[in-house]
């Protein structure tokens, strides 16, 4: 129990990865979904920041701290790691909102089952 | 010869350039530039095979710091056969049902469907060289996306829909991806493959400290994987996303795309993880288990289908699972699985193009009912799909009997403990019935194209004869049979390749 207070970015992170996991999973409607792919990833990337920073020093910027000694700073391959990964949760969440604008549109409902109902009807129809 | 040391980067380079160039060109044009792209990659591919046949593994690294300072690329004969392979079949596919894409998709599209397929192929060939786990992850979501983009390319609603359960369940396996991936990185502090596996071993041998955290991680990248490409039990969505597509889209996708999935989760276990470290957990157990329950239920659910492009989409399930059966028999197991990858890859797509056109003789219905006798009507789609059929099936002097034998040979190499004795047992085992299961509905399906018609109110349609789909198929069928015929020289490269890959 001490572990989990004393590596408390770590904890939440989990904690953050699995709310969202869940609701990604689980949750029927599709705006609930993608806010839970949302959380998701921000659990990763706390967890992949946590990961780079150690207590105590400072961002590695040049230009505003002019010293090149290494110990001065924290790991920056982390934050690069997370910025690739927002830009790529950003591209999903795109990706994932047309398709739900493009559902909504056809069958004016976000929830999944609902849909595939739909479908499945029109495609009964159909035959 | 040195120059070749730079086409892996040149392909995956020229491949993003022709993606720029079909985005914004016109159809045709768009076309031209997506097949020059991958006759480009196919050249390069046998180039970097050849080189490294004889050279051995090459690190090219990109910049001018030393790894693990720098993003690496290495590469050997299995990166080279796989990375020939993988656009080898994507241009033929595209020709295969390059007539339904022309049909299937508006004239103002299709150029996006040459850069989503351009896309792909980068993002499978960047995945079989990259050498950093970074690197691997968003080449992984560049192809989730452009994968999505294809499967709602002819944009019917249920297209849709199947695109986004698609998009869910690879959300899923990417998270997962993901998560283990940060963990590797924060207990080794590498991105790099051969410097990660340094260090496991070493944390692996070292008796102190936990290797807890490097299980949970090897378990999450496989689930992950697992889930991304079809592994039982996550395998319900291929029936919506390849069964309703066009064709190209669908050989692309069930073909390769999820084949490049498993390639890197061999790359994980067998580079990243390294497999003495992955045998001390039961990493690979879990895998073969699932592989054989992939076998025996991909096929229960392929039977249960009526409709034909269904039945062929949930076989892939099946095969996939074989494919994992395979990794989990270790090392021995990895030429099966390897030549297995290979088989699937060119039947696949025959199988999917050949159906199609068995759909139009029919008069596009797809319930097998309606298909009797639309062997007759195109003799050579009906000829292509029995050729894929029988391969699939395992009939002799076809690929897919040489894969069945690789298994159950490979699976008896090494039964000196109780657990690798039974894990030969359960292959024989999951094969028969499998082969049984693929047998009754491929040959099902074979009897009911070539059944005479009965009923006279049903008027079948002479398909035009479309010269692109007969040469492709041709070219897929001899290479199906030459597989089945003359083996050995492919084994050798894979098993060349597997003994330098770790």
């Amino acid at each position: 129990m001490e572990k989990l207070f004393s590596n408390y970015m770590e904890t939440v992170a989990i904690l953050l990865f699995a709310i969202g996991f869940l609701i990604l999973l689980f949750n029927r409607n599709l705006i609930k979904k993608i806010m839970g792919l949302n959380i998701m990833d921000s659990g990763m990337y706390l967890l992949l920041a946590s990961l780079g920073y150690i207590d105590g020093r400072l961002a590695p910027v040049g230009g505003i701290n002019q010293s090149s000694d290494p110990s001065l700073y924290i790991n920056p391959i982390p934050a690069g790691l997370v910025l690739t990964g927002i830009v790529v949760s950003v591209s999903v969440t795109a990706i994932m909102l047309s398709l739900t604008v493009r559902l909504y549109k056809r069958y004016h409902t976000l929830n999944l089952d609902e849909i595939f109902k739909l479908i499945h009807q029109n495609e009964d129809e159909g035959n | 010869m040195d120059f070749v040391i730079n086409l892996p980067l040149f392909t995956i380079i020229i491949g993003f350039v022709g993606v720029v160039l079909t985005s914004f060109l016109k159809r045709k044009p768009a076309k031209i530039v997506a097949i020059v792209c991958q006759l480009i990659a196919i050249v390069f591919g046998i180039l970097v095979l050849i080189y490294t046949l004889d050279h051995g593994y090459v690190n090219y690294q990109l910049g001018h710091l030393k790894a693990p300072f720098c993003n690496q690329i290495r590469f050997g004969p299995y990166e080279g056969l796989l990375s020939t392979l993988v656009p080898l079949v994507m241009l033929l596919s595209l020709f295969a049902g390059d007539n339904h894409t022309h049909r299937d998709i508006t004239e103002e599209k299709e150029h996006s469907f040459y850069t989503l397929l351009n896309l792909i192929l980068v993002a499978i060939v960047a995945i079989i060289y990259t050498d950093d786990i970074f690197t691997g992850y968003v080449f992984l979501e560049i192809s989730t996306l452009s994968s999505v983009g294809l499967t709602m390319i002819k944009n019917h609603g249920r297209q849709i829909a199947a695109a986004l359960r698609y998009m869910l369940f690879n959300l899923l396996g990417s998270g997962l991806f993901l998560l283990g991936c940060i963990i590797i990185y924060g207990q080794t502090g590498y991105l790099s493959m051969t410097f990660i596996q340094n260090v496991i071993t070493d944390l692996f041998n070292n008796n102190n400290t936990s290797t807890l955290p490097l299980t949970i991680s090897f378990t999450l990248v496989s689930i992950g994987l697992g889930i991304k490409s079809g592994l039982f039990p996550f395998y319900y969505w291929m029936g919506d996303t390849y069964g309703v597509n066009t064709t190209t889209a669908s050989s692309v996708l069930s073909g390769l795309v999820s084949k490049g999935y498993i390639i890197l989760l061999i790359k994980f276990i067998y580079r990243t993880f390294g497999i003495d470290n992955v045998l001390k957990t039961d990493l690979l157990n879990i895998l073969f288990i699932l592989g054989a329950c992939g076998m025996i239920f991909g096929s229960i659910t392929a039977i249960r289908q009526k409709v034909i492009n269904k039945m062929v989409s949930y076989s892939s399930a099946a095969q996939i699972g074989y494919i994992y059966l395979g990794i989990g028999l270790g090392k021995v197991g990895l030429i099966a699985a390897t030549f297995h990858i290979i088989t699937h890859a060119l039947c696949k797509p025959l199988l999917f193009s050949s159906s199609n056109r068995l759909i139009d003789a029919s008069g596009k219905k797809r319930k097998f009912e309606n298909l009797i006798g639309t062997g007759f009507a195109d003799p050579i789609a009906g000829a292509c799909f029995t050729i894929g059929a029988l391969s699939m099936v395992g009939c002799p002097f076809f690929a897919g009997f040489i894969s069945k034998y690789l298994f159950i040979t490979d699976s008896f190499v090494d039964i000196s403990t109780p657990t690798l004795l039974l894990k030969a047992i359960i292959t024989i085992a999951a094969l028969v019935v499998s082969t049984l299961l693929n047998t009754i509905y491929y040959l099902k399906t074979v009897i009911t194209i070539y059944s005479p018609v009965r009923d006279n109110k049903v008027v079948l349609k002479h398909n035009h004869y479309d010269v692109l789909f007969i040469v492709s198929s041709c070219i897929f069928s001899i290479l199906i049979i030459a597989l089945g015929v003359f083996p050995s020289p492919i084994i050798e490269i894979i098993e060349e390749g597997i003994k330098l890959l770790g």
